[in-house]
């Protein structure tokens, strides 16, 4: 029955051709369109996953304006993806980190006590006065200028002269005594700079402190009186003495990675280590990531561990070179509460070091040196008393992430659901998802268009397959019936001839699939290093070479020079590529057994179909 | 006359077999657009992607951690500017003394000027272009020219009693950084005029410089003093990131370093992250559908023929009828072939217009698919036709069905 099915066919060469190559031709683009399908929306995903959207928010805030927070913001609204934060510095003193920032040199502060010889109550006159007791002294020892090699350490007895060059006069009589912050000038004379204050800030950004910036004080009989003034003094003293030994390290605590403008730009990423992971964020871990400047500087690796006590906040505060996080450069914070304490630490724990960073460009970015990022949750201390600086949010210390795509619907939902946001300036930034997205998504739809037709195509093959090879053989079937065939013998001889060529084509086609497909996936593991000289680079010395990006079988783009692609997660690429080859191979057997499958359930209802005329009525011509 | 009449006649006369056509038509047509607009859209993307993601490349030091306060050398800063790049941004840096006297031992310490020199002010961090004001005869092209000019903060302006169109007369001396420190190089006197102010501002790499001149003045004025010019940053945009190999390539011949170890001021890192993840993705996908371009355009060959023969079949007896009148081989299968091309012309144009609503396809894009797709159909429909008209006309009229 089989060969005798088989002969019929060959009967017809060229109809049986014909429909081979259909069927393969289909099926191979019915496998095609499949892959592509599945191959763009992997694609899809992987592109938006570089993707970020996140939005920075700036308060241009006008004289009497209060400063506000981005946390009012927060609506009830599941798009957001990381909410509103506003994020200080922290600053951690720990005597055993260095700071990288060696450029810092010391104003000239000399904290002492002294008599006047003369009186004067004039500004901008110079009065001799007489050193009486030193409490502190640092300059700039290093520098050549004139000023820095006359001026020396104040020594008692030493007969100096001061001029009130700035601030309120004091009235200096000879015979009292008064205690001030001398600073040496150009004319070998030293002025008042600021004696002890606070900046201190509540949790709403008003002052506490009363603001007043006294230069010289009197040292009167109750002075040194427990609760008076000499002991806000000598905190004042031992600010500047514990500043000298120990820098201030800014301590970043944030939700995620991704709201932090220089890693959402890719100007930051991580060259050693691994990121700290959203779990860690959420719960709050003790783990934190240094830069890499920071780490080298202390000889730390991943894995250590460091102490960081925390005791005051920023807010709104940018380090640069000439204001920077020591205090005494410029005064524009001091660690002195409202009540002249020095700010006790609020939160002390050990952090494991996760990772390191680096920057690719110093932009004006929230990753000043040697910032230290902590997830928000691990500092479980307020910090609502100790805030010593505190200015409008300005882009870099304030954010949030919301789902990319989403940028025009989401603002307007912000500011129906959050009128303050109309006194804020919000800036989007998506890296250009929206531009890239749209062509990308008219792929998969272009890719879902072509597996439906794919499907009609194999769908009309096979039709016109059964009809002109069963339902135009109904006579054929009658004969043989009439002959004595059983019913099965029938079926044999109807279809068997076809299933065979059905078979074979559409294993030719499920091959040719492969075998392209298969193709083009031996490129997607062949992925250059970052400093990979010959995979994809043309030879330098063969001026006829054709360049890498003109060569047809070369997809990638060299790592070279792409500081980034250090410590690209090629395994992870190559898990994602194995897993995608798994389930090409399960689309390349099942397509063809679905084929296989819709042709033998319709070749055999209309075999059936035939089976149920009685033989004498189509023989018979009826 | 009479073809079209016989067209005609085709065409209505069994107007099942006319619709079969036209939608079988539409289907192909439908299929050959989706692929080859997925093909154009892909390319589309990646030709606009240089566009929405620049590749920036940037002079650093050999260990990748500075990338200002360079020194970096003009020969370099030469061969990397003649390369297909644009958006050169590049500072340099210099002092002066305008009120401050030189030290008495002739060792300058810096002065009481700082002076930076740019080509734009996007490369001065701490200048907004749009905080500037400009005198009335100058615009912010001045810093691309190698005139006597700058622009002075108002910090400065304050402090020193100057302002818009003042001259400036002060000795100036270039700024070469390195790991030990800071060396000063006289260039003599120099002729400045004011031509803008811009507000000082503190960002955290640094405040706004007391003056900033055009970099090219100041190159100019140190080679005239015969001393070696060096740029203290260095960044440019490539003009095609898919040619970042040919681009990457060229670096080594003209001595830049990879990142490694050390403090020269020769290692480039090129900003590409965003760009070459995107990048090869489209690039995969456009090898795949331009793999299977021929194949596709076979397989639509295959199907028009298939359909064309199956849908004309029927016609045979009526061509075996004309045949036995007398009628010639050549003008029969004329009128079929244009009764054939006419009815999937329509089917085409149908499914273009449909298509154009959803996938918004150009127009010329959709015309040069139509014409694509009648290529194939023409092809097609002459095979079937071929296999069509091989038959005897009177075994055929004889044959009773």
């Amino acid at each position: 029955m089989f060969i005798m099915s088989v002969k019929q066919l060959l009967r017809k060469p060229g109809r049986m051709f014909l429909f081979f190559s259909l069927l393969a031709s289909s099926t191979a683009l019915l496998i095609f369109a499949i892959v592509s399908m599945v191959a763009c929306g992997q694609r899809i995903d992987i592109v938006e996953s570089q993707f970020t959207t996140i939005a920075t928010v700036t308060q241009n805030a006008e004289p009497g304006d209060g400063i506000l927070k981005a946390e009012i913001l927060e609506f009830d609204s599941p798009d957001y993806i990381v909410p509103p934060e506003t994020r200080p510095f922290l600053l951690a003193y720990n005597p055993q980190l260095y700071t990288t920032n060696i450029q810092y040199t010391a104003d000239s502060i000399h904290i002492v006590e002294f008599s006047p010889l003369e009186s004067e109550q004039m500004s901008n006159n110079s009065v001799p006065v007489k050193i009486e007791k030193i409490y502190y002294n640092d300059y700039d020892r290093t520098s050549n200028t004139i000023n820095n090699l006359m001026e020396k350490d104040l020594e008692p007895g030493d007969i100096i002269s001061i001029r009130q060059e700035q601030g309120p006069v004091t009235l200096l009589e000879p015979g009292k005594r008064y205690i001030a912050n001398l600073s040496y000038n150009q004319q070998d004379e030293y002025s008042p700079y600021f004696g002890p204050f606070s900046t201190q800030y509540d949790a709403q950004g008003h002052q506490i402190s009363d603001g007043g910036r006294p230069r010289i004080e009197e040292v009167t009989k109750d002075f040194w009186l427990p609760g008076g003034r000499g002991e806000i003094w000598m905190n004042w003293v031992e600010a500047h003495q514990w500043e000298k030994n120990t820098t201030a390290l800014p301590v970043l605590p944030t939700n995620s990675l991704n709201v932090l403008p220089s890693f959402h730009s890719k100007n930051a990423y991580i060259n050693d280590g691994r990121e700290i992971t959203q779990e860690e964020f959420a719960g709050g871990a003790k783990v934190c990531m240094l830069p890499q400047s920071l780490m080298s500087r202390n000889i730390l690796s991943i894995g250590d561990k460091i102490r960081l006590p925390l005791r005051c906040a920023l807010y709104g505060y940018v380090p640069n070179g000439y204001k920077t996080l020591n205090f005494n450069c410029g005064y524009f914070f001091t660690p002195l509460d409202a009540n002249g304490d020095l700010y006790e630490p609020f939160w002390e724990e050990e952090y494991e070091i996760v990772g390191s960073y680096k920057q690719l460009s110093e932009e004006n970015n929230e990753l000043t040196y040697d910032v230290i990022i902590v997830p928000r949750q691990s500092v479980e201390a307020t910090w609502d008393d100790c805030i010593a600086y505190y200015e409008p949010m300005n882009g870099l210390n304030a954010s949030f992430q919301i789902p990319n795509g989403k940028i025009a619907e989401f603002n307007a939902s912000l500011h129906f659901a959050a009128p303050a946001a109309s006194k804020l300036e919000i800036t989007y930034h998506d890296n250009g998802y929206e531009n890239i997205m749209s062509s990308l998504l008219n792929t998969r739809l272009s890719s879902m268009l072509l597996l439906s037709v794919g499907c009609i195509a194999i769908v009309v093959v096979i039709i016109l397959l059964l009809y002109f090879f069963v339902v135009r053989e109904k006579r054929r079937t009658a004969i043989e019936r009439s002959l004595g065939m059983t019913r099965v013998q029938c079926y044999i001889s109807s279809l068997s001839g076809i299933f065979l060529l059905a078979l074979l084509a559409v294993a030719t086609g499920s091959g040719i699939g492969w075998t392209v497909m298969h193709t083009v996936m031996e490129f997607q593991l062949q992925k250059p290093s970052a400093f990979s000289l010959s995979s994809t680079a043309a030879d330098e010395n063969d001026e006829s070479a054709i360049p890498a990006e003109e060569r047809e079988d070369i997809a990638y783009f060299s790592r070279e020079y792409s500081l980034w692609a250090e410590n690209e997660q090629f395994e992870t690429t190559l898990e994602l590529d194995t897993e995608a080859v798994s389930i090409h191979n399960r689309i390349y057997y099942a397509t063809p057994l679905l084929v296989l499958f819709i042709f033998t359930t319709l070749a055999f209802i209309l075999t059936r179909k035939n089976l149920s005329i009685e033989p004498i009525t189509l023989l018979g011509g009826g | 006359m009479f073809t079209l009449t016989r067209i005609k006649y085709q065409l209505f006369r069994l107007p099942g077999r006319t619709v079969l056509l036209l939608l079988a038509a539409m289907v192909f047509l439908t299929s050959l657009e989706v692929y080859l607009i997925n093909l154009h859209t892909c390319q589309a993307a990646l030709d606009s992607l240089a566009e929405n993601i620049p590749v920036t490349a940037r002079v650093v030091n050999r260990n990748g951690t500075k990338h200002n306060r360079l020194a970096i050398d003009a020969e370099l800063f030469d061969a990397l500017t003649a390369q297909n790049v644009h958006n050169v941004l590049c500072t340099a840096n210099a002092a002066g003394a305008l009120r401050e006297p030189v030290q008495t031992d002739e060792q300058f310490a810096g002065g009481d000027t700082s002076i930076t020199a740019a080509n734009h002010f996007s490369a001065v961090p701490a200048v907004s272009a749009g905080t500037v004001s400009f005198a009335e005869e100058a615009d912010r092209s001045f810093l691309t020219g190698t005139e006597g000019l700058c622009g002075i903060s108002e910090k400065y302006a304050e402090q020193m009693k100057v302002t818009l169109g003042n001259e400036l007369t002060l000795p100036v001396y270039t700024v070469h950084y390195s790991p030990v420190g800071v060396r000063y190089i006289p260039i003599g006197e120099q002729n400045l005029r004011i031509v803008c102010t811009y507000p000082y501002t503190e960002t955290n790499i640094g405040h706004s410089p007391d003056i900033i001149v055009p970099a090219a003045w100041l190159r100019a004025k140190t080679e005239q003093a015969g001393e070696p010019f060096v740029y203290s940053s260095l960044s440019v945009v490539l003009d095609d990131p898919l040619r970042l190999a040919s681009f990457k390539n060229k670096l080594a011949p003209l001595g830049f370093m990879h990142v490694s170890e050390g403090d020269a001021c020769d290692a480039i890192s090129v900003e590409d992250e965003m760009f070459i993840k995107t990048a090869e993705e489209l690039l995969e996908h456009l090898r795949l559908y331009k793999i299977f371009r021929i194949p596709f355009f076979v397989l639509i060959v295959l199907l028009v023929m298939l359909t064309v023969f199956l849908v004309m079949k029927s016609s045979r007896r009526d061509i075996a009828i004309a045949r036995s009148l007398g009628e010639p081989k050549r003008q029969i299968a004329v009128v079929q072939f244009l009764s054939a091309m006419l009815t999937q012309l329509a089917g085409g144009i149908v499914a273009n217009g449909i298509l154009t609503i959803i996938i918004h396809t150009s127009l010329r894009e959709s015309q040069g698919i139509l014409l694509v797709y009648l290529l194939c159909a023409a092809i097609g429909t002459v095979f079937a036709l071929a296999g069509l008209m091989r038959f005897d006309t009177l075994a055929l009229l004889g044959k009773a069905d």
